[in-house]
């Protein structure tokens, strides 16, 4: 089967399901409180973005995710580093590290709200919290892997821990990284809309609060909807630039 | 003929290392001049990795004393050139940047290293390969690279670490060749470890057999300096050989 015809069948099985659920909503005469049609799905978010009803909404996550996203990854690379090249840290920080990330994030959700109110802080500082550990792993794990062969030539020639550590080590331990934080912007959106539900008078995971105490299902299904076109093109931009930062490795560690 | 043909660059006085736990360590004395080719040989275990770690100054002599040109070896000596039993490229470099590696990590590149990489690359015939990315090249081609990269600094010595235990047959043959030329080119002094005796004769002006911790025989091999492929079928080449080989079984047998 050539290429083409791959990407048509997949597109064939998404048409084919968005039919049956249609039709089966239309059969079955399926109350829009319970399943509302793909097709009331469309009209909803079609009204909400012409109207400027979602745009706010949308934003809002967004940006929670964004520097939550930036957060999370400064705090993971940096102690990744920290903590992959010098083992006594490593040692001190790593089971109390361990410890933060078994705490389920969510039950701390209401000390945030206390701590930094209703606003996006909240949310962003979970996001962030929740980044942040598949980050560290991986650079933790990276920058300790790293080729001891290549390791020994950067000492026979001379060169110094710094130069050992950002021209071997942090180089050599890109895909691996990057691989991370693929991982991390998958988790941000999840750390970011839970938190909503918990705390937000804005931002899509709100509204689908707002949707299920007002029983506005389609609003819910449209909000999810923007919550996973949103997801889709935050992972496409993250390969995007993974591909463009591993263009020089050898394919075997590109992820598509 | 230039007045420091009879340099000494490296000397070994009354050096002793053992992994066991002998009470009775026996140490040697061994020196290299400029120009010279010297093959170690022995089985495995017989010390040869700790010799070239000794030799490099990446470990400091317990019994005895090193000197690189004169003086004490305290610490890596990081003029020399040094080719491991695998290449160790690095992946996300091309040949050109992967050469200048050691330059690289001591100072800016300049035009004269450029041109300098250029002419290394054109004696070891890879040239055309000067963009390519190390995982594209074959095994003989890496090897190539790699000694290219041991000789960017004009190294007075240059060690080798079985570097073509890997290759099949013929390549081997091939850069044994070029490895000569090329030394012979710059007039460097060479320490070549490998387990195979054919190599040994082929190359080297001294066979050095290590065998427990210490260099148990020398052997030197009077043929053509300017080695021919026909030297290898000639009666000469095979009674080195077979004596050496002889050798080699009774040092290994004397200590099991």
């Amino acid at each position: 089967m050539d290429n083409k015809f791959q990407n048509f069948l997949v597109y064939l099985l998404g048409i084919i399901v968005l039919i049956f659920w249609e039709m089966l909503t239309k059969f079955f005469h399926i109350s829009n409180l319970i399943l509302p049609s793909p097709s009331t799905i469309f009209l909803n978010l079609i009204n909400g973005i012409e109207n400027g009803f979602y745009l706010p909404h949308l934003i809002q996550t967004f940006m929670e995710v964004f520097w939550g996203l930036m957060i999370g990854l400064i705090l993971g690379l940096g102690g990744g580093i920290l903590l992959g090249e010098i083992p006594i840290i490593r040692k001190i920080f790593l089971p109390y590290v361990l410890i933060s990330q078994i705490v389920p994030k969510l039950a701390l959700a209401p000390l945030f709200i206390m701590w930094f109110g209703f606003g996006p802080w909240p949310c962003i500082i979970m996001t962030g919290l929740i980044c942040f550990f598949p980050m560290l792993e991986t650079t933790i794990t990276a920058i300790d892997n790293t080729d001891l062969k290549k390791v020994r030539l950067f000492k026979i020639l001379g060169a110094n821990r710094f130069q050992i550590l950002f021209h071997l080590k942090f180089i050599s331990g890109l895909p691996y990284i990057l691989s991370g934080f693929r991982v991390s912007v998958v988790l941000a959106l999840v750390g970011a809309v839970v938190s909503e539900f918990i705390g937000a008078s804005k931002g899509l995971g709100s509204l689908i609060i707002v949707g299920q105490s007002s029983m506005n299902t389609p609003m819910i299904f449209a909000s999810i909807v923007l919550i996973s076109v949103m997801g889709i093109c935050i992972y496409s931009v993250v390969v995007f630039f993974e591909t463009l930062l591993l263009k020089n490795f050898p394919t075997v560690h590109r992820a598509i | 003929m230039s007045f420091s043909e009879n340099q000494v660059i490296l000397e070994f006085k009354n050096v002793g290392f053992s992994y066991s736990d002998q009470n009775f360590i026996d140490t040697f004395n061994w020196k290299i001049r400029v120009g010279e080719f010297h093959a170690f040989i022995g089985r495995s275990g017989c010390g040869k990795s700790t010799f070239l770690g000794l030799a490099s100054g990446l470990t400091l002599a317990k019994v005895g004393e090193i000197y690189y040109q004169g003086e004490r070896v305290q610490g890596p000596i990081n003029e020399i050139g040094f080719v491991f039993q695998d290449p160790t490229l690095l992946d996300w470099m091309t040949v050109n940047e992967n050469v200048l590696l050691p330059i690289k990590l001591k100072r800016r590149i300049t035009n004269d290293d450029s041109y300098l990489v250029q002419e290394l690359l054109k004696d070891l015939g890879i040239h055309q390969l000067r963009n390519s990315k190390p995982w594209q090249l074959s095994g003989g081609q890496q090897s190539r690279v790699a000694i290219a990269r041991a000789l960017i600094n004009k190294p007075r010595l240059l060690m080798l670490d079985e570097p073509f235990a890997a290759l099949d047959a013929i390549t081997r043959d091939e850069m044994q060749e070029l490895l000569l030329k090329t030394c012979r080119i710059h007039n460097t002094a060479v320490i070549f470890v490998t387990h195979d005796v054919q190599e040994a004769v082929f190359l080297s002006d001294r066979v050095c057999l290590m065998a427990n911790g210490c260099i148990a025989e020398e052997f030197l091999i009077d043929l053509n300096r300017f080695r021919t492929p026909e030297i290898r079928y000639s009666s000469d080449f095979n009674q080195y050989t077979l004596t050496i080989k002889q050798s080699l079984l009774r040092n290994s047998n004397q200590h099991g």
